[in-house]
């Protein structure tokens, strides 16, 4: 099943990015192919998180681009040694994955923490052997390790650029803001949160590319629209949680606090619902198994936001549902039409 | 009186666009071949034994093979000349070997026809109407054959409780049923009746595409006072036409893996058959001549055209024209067998000769937005580009699967088909039967929709094939 390479992987891999297969002709049947290729579908969350990047430059200035680049060359130092050590051509993902964990960093990281974690995110997809085989989300497992080595300058929060030309006359905003809080640590402390439609539009502090609600859910839409993402992740988890906090909140006053819709527009919620856990290698394959992975992943992230000093919770629900997949899909086995299995 | 049920169709599937070089207009009919070279099996059943002997005269439509003793149905000469050969060869399906009858035609085209009672067939009896379809070779087609009182199929035919009539195409370029559909409306209903007087105490259920309104109000006023009959609207998804799906659409049952449909009482036929059924008992005309959809984006001309059984394909294509470099698909672009001898013929289970070009390399072609490709995802644009156009190529590079749950999206039966694929392809035979690999109807649509391009039905075809070695070798 695995692909095979006859030629050097240097030329093969020149020829994969220049042609991308597009010689190649189907030797068993069916002989008609889908015109979609790997490329093709994994371009479109890249296409549809343009816009929320773009987004992040207003917002946090043009050193999200410099983050990009740097992602982008420790993640590629990474997947090249080992495409060279398994003589096999690099496969696709490098470029969502550096975007994806660059849009999910607080502003004005360190350079060299920030080209750790992007290597740590490589290997940690090519430890398990590539595109395909990897058991947790490359991003996540970069930002986790940032959280877990350097939580005080994971939590250094900015406020971002607003008004005007924004960030995109900007290199960064003033790194000294020690003591800028996030929208949804203000909620969980009962201290006063921007105004729910600064929020929507993203002026207010957090991960770069994950503040402005209005961009995600346009994209969103247009990956569900697309069939490029699965509605049973993105909307069952969004509903989970806003239908569990508010319950929670009915019986539980005392602990969990801030109102569902802070609990979906901040905290990266968005965009974990629409481009990360919809990450098909590390979600489940059956059609129920997804629900019950969205179902707890909105849970935990509800749990771990209220009784954890994670600020965000998003990071270690969708690890931890991760580690559930394969269990998952084992559970939620089809029943075929044959009367089997 | 005839029941019209609502709009039913299947989970899964997938509702192919239209593509440049189906076939459209009349039926045409292909010249006379000069050559015919006859396998002795042909559809369902197995080998029969040759009657002929080279030098012997042949008329068309003369028995020149039947083994009564064995599940099988007589082979037909398909034009009137002298036996020229008779030898071995490989199946262009199965690639066993199978004995080959070679006919030279005179260009007289005299014909043979069957023996017919007097009278309406209604009083003839269901033995009676069984042999005339299996001296027919009526009886040959559909997955598990007809059954009837002679050994065409390995079941009694008065122990079926359903006779599908499957008149909805759904794969690219085949067209051939519908233009039958449209041109020999009479001959259909007709047929039908025959069948269903052949199988006696049968409900009847026919499912048609929701999308030709004419043909259901047709069938509906014409067969309004019979009370067997039901007729149901089908979406035209592929692979709504396969017999598992049928029956599950219209009847709501199960087909047990590994059996046929008839393993729960029902007959399923095509369009083809039931005009084939009329032919022989109105007319006493064996089934020596079909209509296939020659069509795909290498084809000239692309008609639906009657051609007689054992026609060479390179006689068609020469007729028709085709551009090379280009791929023969024997059947349709789903299930169609790749040949490249030009003088492989034309069974009478053949539905369609599809031609389909080679792939050009191109610049960034990954990435390129392909608007005129066919997807099942809406990555590109359904509505936008026109007819759209086919190659063999794969459209991508071979990925490893990154688990995107397409295959798991369209697969009608309900399956896990990488799962399946995986198992069988790391030689874990118990997991895949375990997976219900047997209950795989090899539509092929897990293989089309992959990003990864990996062969997933292919991977399940080869897993089939070792559990039955390995179940004949114990």
């Amino acid at each position: 099943m695995n692909h095979r390479v006859s030629r050097p992987i240097l030329r093969q891999s020149l020829s994969d990015l220049l042609y991308g297969g597009s010689d190649l002709s189907a030797s068993s049947a069916p002989y008609l192919r889908d015109g979609v290729s790997i490329q093709r579908y994994m371009l479109m969350p890249l296409l549809a998180v343009l816009p929320a990047t773009a987004g992040a430059i207003y917002l946090f200035g043009w050193r999200v681009l410099a983050v990009f680049l740097v992602a982008v060359t420790a993640g590629g130092v990474m997947q090249l040694a080992f495409s060279f050590i398994r003589r096999r051509p690099p496969t696709e993902g490098l470029l969502m994955l550096a975007l994806l964990y660059t849009l999910l960093l607080p502003p004005n990281l360190p350079w060299s923490i920030i080209a750790l974690g992007a290597a740590a995110a490589m290997l940690s997809r090519e430890l398990f052997g590539g595109l395909g085989y990897n058991v947790f989300h490359p991003a996540l497992v970069g930002k986790a390790f940032l959280l877990v080595l350097f939580p005080v300058f994971m939590s250094q929060f900015s406020q971002p650029f607003w008004g005007g030309s924004g960030g995109f006359v900007e290199w960064a905003p003033p790194a000294d803001v020690t003591t800028t809080i996030t929208p949804l640590v203000a909620a969980l402390q009962n201290q006063p949160t921007p105004p729910l439609e600064q929020l929507f539009i993203g002026n207010a502090p957090g991960a770069m590319g994950a503040t402005s609600g209005l961009l995600l859910l346009l994209a969103g839409g247009w990956l569900l629209l697309t069939r490029a993402i699965d509605w049973r992740i993105s909307i069952v988890m969004l509903a989970t949680i806003a239908i569990g906090q508010s319950l929670l909140e009915m019986f539980f006053p005392t602990v969990f606090r801030g109102g569902w819709l802070i609990h979906v527009l901040a905290g990266s919620t968005l965009f974990t619902a629409f481009f990360i856990a919809t990450d098909p290698v590390t979600s489940p394959l059956t059609a129920w198994g997804k629900w019950i992975y969205a179902i707890a992943i909105g849970l935990l992230i509800l749990i771990l936001r209220a009784l954890t000093p994670d600020p965000e919770g998003v990071t270690f629900s969708v690890l931890l549902m991760n580690f559930f997949v394969p269990l998952i899909d084992r559970w939620t086995l089809p029943k075929s039409y044959g009367g089997r299995a | 009186m005839a029941i019209v049920g609502t709009l039913k169709t299947f989970k899964g599937g997938h509702y192919f666009g239209r593509f440049e070089g189906t076939p459209t207009g009349r039926i045409v009919a292909a010249p006379l071949p000069t050559q015919v070279r006859v396998p002795l099996r042909q559809g369902f059943g197995s080998e029969t034994a040759s009657l002929v002997a080279v030098g012997d005269r042949v008329k068309a439509g003369q028995i020149i093979a039947r083994s009564d003793e064995m599940t099988s149905t007589p082979v037909h000469a398909p034009i009137s000349g002298k036996v020229t050969a008779i030898d071995e060869g490989a199946h262009p399906l199965s690639q066993a070997i199978t004995t080959y009858v070679t006919i030279e035609s005179d260009g007289r085209d005299e014909w043979t026809y069957l023996k017919l009672p007097k009278g309406n067939f209604e009083r003839w009896g269901a033995d009676e109407l069984g042999r005339i379809l299996y001296e027919a070779g009526v009886t040959a087609l559909g997955k598990a054959g007809f059954p009837t009182a002679y050994r065409s199929s390995d079941v009694d035919p008065g122990k079926m409780k359903y006779l599908l009539i499957n008149a909805v195409e759904t794969e690219p370029y085949l067209r051939g049923d519908l233009a039958l559909l449209y041109e020999e409306f009479e001959g259909f209903v007709t047929g039908i009746k025959i069948l269903k007087s052949a199988l006696g105490n049968v409900d009847v259920h026919v499912g048609i595409g929701y999308d030709q309104p004419r043909l259901l109000e047709e069938l509906e006023n014409r067969m309004d006072y019979h009370d067997w009959l039901y007729i149901h609207p089908l979406l035209p998804k592929y692979p709504q036409g396969e017999d598992e799906v049928l029956v599950k659409t219209l009847l709501n049952l199960d087909v047990p893996s590994g059996k046929h449909a008839t393993a729960i009482g029902a007959v399923v036929c095509d369009v083809q058959q039931v005009l084939a059924a009329y032919e022989a008992v109105l007319e006493g005309k064996a089934l020596i001549e079909r209509v296939i959809s020659l069509g795909g984006s290498a084809v000239r001309r692309p008609v639906n055209v009657r051609v007689r059984i054992g026609t060479p394909i390179g006689d068609l294509l020469r007729e028709f024209g085709h551009e090379t470099p280009s791929r023969n698909l024997l059947g349709g672009p789903m299930r169609g067998i790749a040949v490249n001898d030009m003088n492989t013929p034309i069974l009478r289970d053949t539905r369609a000769l599809v031609v389909l070009r080679e792939p050009t390399k191109k610049l960034f072609g990954g990435a390129r937005p392909g608007l005129r490709h066919d997807s099942y995802t809406r990555i590109i644009p359904p509505l936008l580009g026109g007819p759209r156009v086919a190659t063999t190529g794969l459209n991508g590079t071979p990925r490893p699967c990154v688990h995107c749950g397409y295959c798991v999206e369209v697969c009608p039966q309900n399956l896990l088909p990488i799962w399946i694929a995986e198992a069988a392809h790391q030689g874990d035979l118990r997991r895949a039967e375990q997976l219900d690999l047997f209950a795989c109807v090899e539509c092929g649509l897990c293989s089309y929709v992959c990003p990864s391009k990996i062969s997933v039905m292919d991977e399940i075809q080869k897993g089939k094939r070792a559990i039955r070695e390995e179940r004949l070798e114990s």
